[in-house]
Formats: structure tokens, sequence, C-alpha cells
């Protein structure tokens, strides 16, 4: 590739790049790979270029993580859409297998064992509740995005 | 429908709708379990990353607005998120586990040309990289992510990643110099 004239502070530049993104040009951004990837493919740097490249084609060795088969049928199998979904879908669900039942009695009985039928409701859905997949999922619950997002940025500023 | 957006995929999601669920899965478990498997370095944990990310991805669905960054950048960010949890996690509770690895430096390093045996050492020096340079040589290097979207995972500045890149990749070279200089003869 020929080189364009260069200064010292580009041929700085080319370099700072190898060691940012390493030899392969396709991975440098546009914009630094239109500036200074000529640079960087020129005799200049050409000690650096082939250490980068000598690296990347380490990394490059390194094995796909292959996903395990049944993982995306196990992530599947515990879609909830949202806590209110998943509670308000159960209680219409206990409605309506309880309304069979409740047809034939008369408004006094009826009221009674709506108020029971609420009380015995709330006991499954709570016993429901206390699944392990559930508690995993409560557990996921107790703090909200931003607080997630907290501990991360901590995280980030430790080092 | 497998050609819909992320974003109206995860608002069908959002309303219970099972099938956007799965599309979601399909398109992203992938992903999502190499990034985490290259963060933890165990299958098992890896897994349970990659469950943890789809988890909150349910929770937050219903109220998931774009606000600027893609669907796919938000979801490794909560990835990334959960592995650094965890490997914070481990170093509280075996923290002589976490002191950087030093690469062996014995005579067997020289029959270490096998390619099985090379990956190993390669990935010996990956896991004894700080936790942020390692994220950000996973996000760029492996996930061919961009400097912009990686460093809006990792929630820094591009001058920032590009220091993070600079470092992990100057600490590798170090590490492996036996190596490169076996390939570059």
């Amino acid at each position: 590739m020929a080189e364009p004239d260069k200064t010292s502070d580009d041929i700085a530049a080319a370099r700072r790049c190898l060691g940012i993104y390493g030899g392969d040009l396709s991975r440098w951004p546009a914009d630094a790979r239109a500036q200074w990837g000529a640079i960087a493919m020129g005799d200049a740097l050409e000690t650096e270029r082939a250490e980068e490249e000598a690296l990347d084609a380490l990394l490059g060795e390194q094995a796909i993580p292959t996903t395990p088969h049944d993982l995306k049928n196990r992530i599947d199998a515990h879609y909830r859409p949202s806590t209110e979904n998943r509670s308000s879908v159960s209680l219409w669900a206990g409605l309506s297998s309880l309304s069979g039942w409740l047809r034939p009695l008369p408004a006094g009985a009826l009221a009674s064992l709506s108020a029971l039928g609420f009380a015995a409701g709330a006991v499954v859905d709570a016993n429901d509740n206390l699944t392990p997949e559930y508690e995993a999922y409560a557990y996921l619950e107790e703090g909200g995005l931003d607080a997630f997002d907290d501990d991360a940025e901590a995280l980030w500023d430790v080092e | 429908m497998d050609q819909e957006s992320d974003e109206a995929l995860v608002a069908r999601a959002g309303q219970g709708d099972r099938r956007a669920a799965s599309i979601l899965v399909e398109r992203h478990t992938d992903k999502i379990y190499a990034v985490c498997f290259r963060m933890l370095r165990s299958r098992p944990a890896a897994e349970d990353a990659a469950q943890e990310t789809f988890f909150r991805l349910w929770k937050h669905a219903s109220r998931w607005r774009p606000q600027g960054a893609k669907f796919e950048t938000w979801l490794y960010r909560v990835a990334m998120n959960i592995c650094l949890d965890q490997l914070r996690k481990r170093k509280r509770e075996a923290p002589e586990e976490s002191a950087p690895e030093q690469v062996d430096e014995s005579p067997r390093q020289d029959e270490r040309i096998f390619a099985a045996e090379r990956r190993l050492v390669v990935d010996e020096a990956l896991a004894s990289l700080p936790d942020r340079q390692r994220a950000a040589i996973n996000l760029c290097h492996y996930q061919e992510l961009s400097n912009i979207e990686a460093a809006k995972i990792m929630d820094v500045s591009v001058d920032a990643l590009e220091s993070l890149l600079a470092r992990g990749r100057r600490a590798l070279r170090d590490r492996l110099t036996p190596m490169r200089e076996q390939l570059t003869g």
C-alpha cells in the first residue's frame, strides 16, 4: 500500500490505533482507517503491525463458545412477560375455573364462596410462587435496573 | 415475522406474546451465551448468566423504550453487568483465586506449540486481565461490536474504552511474547 505524506503525529496516531484495534484494518473505526490505515500498513510501522497481527492470530484461535443445545428451550420455558401480567392471568384463570361451580348456587352462598375463593386463590398463587424458578425471578426483581446499573458503575470505578 | 425488529418484538413480548419472546431468544441467545462464557469461563455460570439476562428482559419488556440505544446494546449491557456482578462475588468469596495468574515461564512453555495448549495459554492470559479490560476485548474483538456500541454497553466514553483495549492488548502482548515470536517467525 502506498504511504501518504506523513508526519510524526500521524505515525503516532496510526501506532496508537494498531495498539487499540490490532493489525486488521477491518476492525478499525472507519474514520481512523481512512485517516491512518495506509500509514499503519506502511514500512514505518512494520514491526508494530507484525506484533499486533500475531496477537490477533492468537486471539482468533480461541474456540467459539457453543450454546448448550437445551439452553434456548430452558430460557423459553421460563418466559414471563411481567409480574403484573402474570398475576392478572393467574387471577383470571382462577375465576374462570370457579365460574362453572358457582353458577347453580344461590346469591348468599355465591357471595360466601367468592370470598373463600379469593382467599384460596391467594394461597394457591403464593404457593405457586415458591417454585425455584420463581424464587430466582423474585431475586432479580429485588433490585431495579437502575440499582443494578449503579452497582456496575461502582465496579467500573474500582479498577 | 422473524424479520420483525427487536424493538417491536420486545414490545409484543412485554404484552405477553410468547412467540415474540421465542424469536428474541432464538435471535440473541448465542451471542449472549458467548459473551457470558468468555467473561465467566464456566459453562454452568454462563448458562445461568444468560438465563438471568433474559429474565431481566422479560421483567422490563413491557416498559422498555429505545431511548437512543439499540435493543441488542441494552441486552449486552444487562449480560455484562450480570457477569461483572458474578465475578465480583467470586472475588469476595475466594479472593485468592482472583489474583492475576502468571503465565507459566517453565521450559514447558516451549512445548505449548500445539494448538490446544496454545489456546489454553491464551485463555489463561485473557483470564488474567482485569475484568474491564477483558470485557472490552470480549466485546470488540470477539463480538465484533463497534467501539461506540462497546462503550455504551460498558457505560464508558469511547476514549475510556480505547484505553481499556490498549492496556488489555498490551498486557496480552507481554504475556504471550514467546508464542507471538513463534507466530511471527
